[in-house]
């Protein structure tokens, strides 16, 4: 596979983690309010939350791999946990490692809850509404595509889906038992 | 058909389904990223061709579309309204016209701009005669420079950017590709 390839391959998955990110975040509001969703029912969207954020991560640990292999990346295996250490915008690619780290904490967080409790999976898994701004100043500072019209429009349309469901979570009426 | 089964039936869907959007969505975002970084290489290519082909063309043929193309615009605009009384006033061919026009225009201040138009229209030929004479001694050398900067940046099919401007062509589309291509940035690092 060709550098070009590869480059081009680590960005696109970089992309659609950043799509995936904001899905998980929406469907994780919409697990919390305990509501269903559309056709699928309660564990339905629980069960889809969970999918696509392991799917998040999947994309991001590919993103990296990809970018990792990539020899004009530059990329070091230091670069995956200690962030603003990076040659090329090391604040912006900093920003990337700090957001792998937090999703890092978070997925173990939640592959361990029956052990930690929910208190401590709760106030881990809040760290989740800074993962995503973190992600998507990383995309859109350290990105090679932001000029370009359709990444500006996949990153608004995150963006919109992302910013709906907190405003839905800060409703007073957000989650089902409310209304009782 | 809300029995749990069916739920979980519907939620492996989703959740599939979102999978597939996925692969999708990397192979299209993949296939973008590719072309953004490869089709501006393959598409200098053919332009530096084209204005290779027409620099021989450029000095005979240079003149009509240059002069169509740069200066008509503000003269058209302009001229329609106030450049009528203007060039006629210009140029000393005078002798004839100034008499026959201001009559007319005198006794009537206002309506007479609007109504000169007609009468004026066979002189426009003869205003029309020195504005391309004084129009590509200036235009022309101007708009090789605007239009090689204006073009390249935004696309590179401004091949018909004059031949004198080939080394800031080269310089404004090696720039240009910069920002989405990986030819400039190997020698950094890139982002991600």
């Amino acid at each position: 596979m060709s550098s070009e390839a590869l480059w081009a391959l680590g960005r696109g998955n970089g992309i659609v983690a950043l799509v995936f990110m904001s899905l998980s975040v929406a469907l994780g509001i919409a697990t919390r309010s305990g509501r269903p969703l559309l056709a699928l029912p309660r564990f339905g969207v629980a069960d889809i939350h969970r999918f696509v954020a392991l799917a998040a991560v999947l994309l991001v640990a590919l993103h990296f791999g990809l970018l990792f292999m990539d020899p004009y990346a530059k990329l070091k295996l230091i670069d995956t946990v200690v962030p603003f250490l990076g040659a090329y915008r090391p604040m912006w690619q900093g920003l990337g490692t700090v957001a792998v780290d937090l999703l890092i904490v978070v997925v173990i967080t939640s592959l361990l809850r029956h052990r930690l409790g929910p208190r401590v999976f709760r106030t881990v898994h809040w760290t989740a509404y800074l993962l995503w701004p973190i992600a998507m100043a990383h995309a859109l500072g350290n990105g090679t595509d932001v000029g370009h019209v359709w990444f500006t429009a996949i990153a608004a349309a995150c963006g919109v889906v992302v910013s709906a469901s907190l405003a839905w979570r800060l409703r007073a009426n957000y989650t089902e038992y409310a209304n009782v | 058909m809300n029995s749990p089964r069916s739920g979980f039936r519907r939620a492996a869907f989703a959740s599939w389904a979102l999978a597939g959007l996925g692969a999708a969505g990397v192979a299209g975002a993949s296939a973008l990223a590719y072309g953004d970084t490869v089709k501006p290489v393959a598409a200098e290519e053919p332009a530096i061709e084209n204005s290779m082909t027409t620099e021989p063309a450029v000095p005979t043929p240079a003149a009509p579309p240059l002069t169509q193309e740069l200066p008509a615009p503000p003269i058209a605009q302009q001229a329609a309204p106030v450049h009528t009384a203007e060039p006629t006033y210009a140029p000393n061919p005078a002798a004839v016209t100034a008499p026959a026009y201001t009559p007319t225009s005198a006794p009537r201040p206002m309506q007479t701009q609007a109504q000169t138009p007609a009468p004026i229209a066979p002189v426009a030929p003869v205003y029309a005669a020195p504005a391309p004479v004084a129009a590509p001694a200036g235009p022309i050398g101007a708009s090789s420079v605007t239009k090689s900067t204006y073009g390249s940046p935004g696309s590179s099919s401004s091949s018909s950017s004059l031949g004198s401007s080939s080394s800031t062509r080269s310089r404004v589309s090696l720039g240009s590709s910069s920002g989405a291509n990986k030819a400039v940035p190997h020698t950094v690092s890139k982002g991600s």
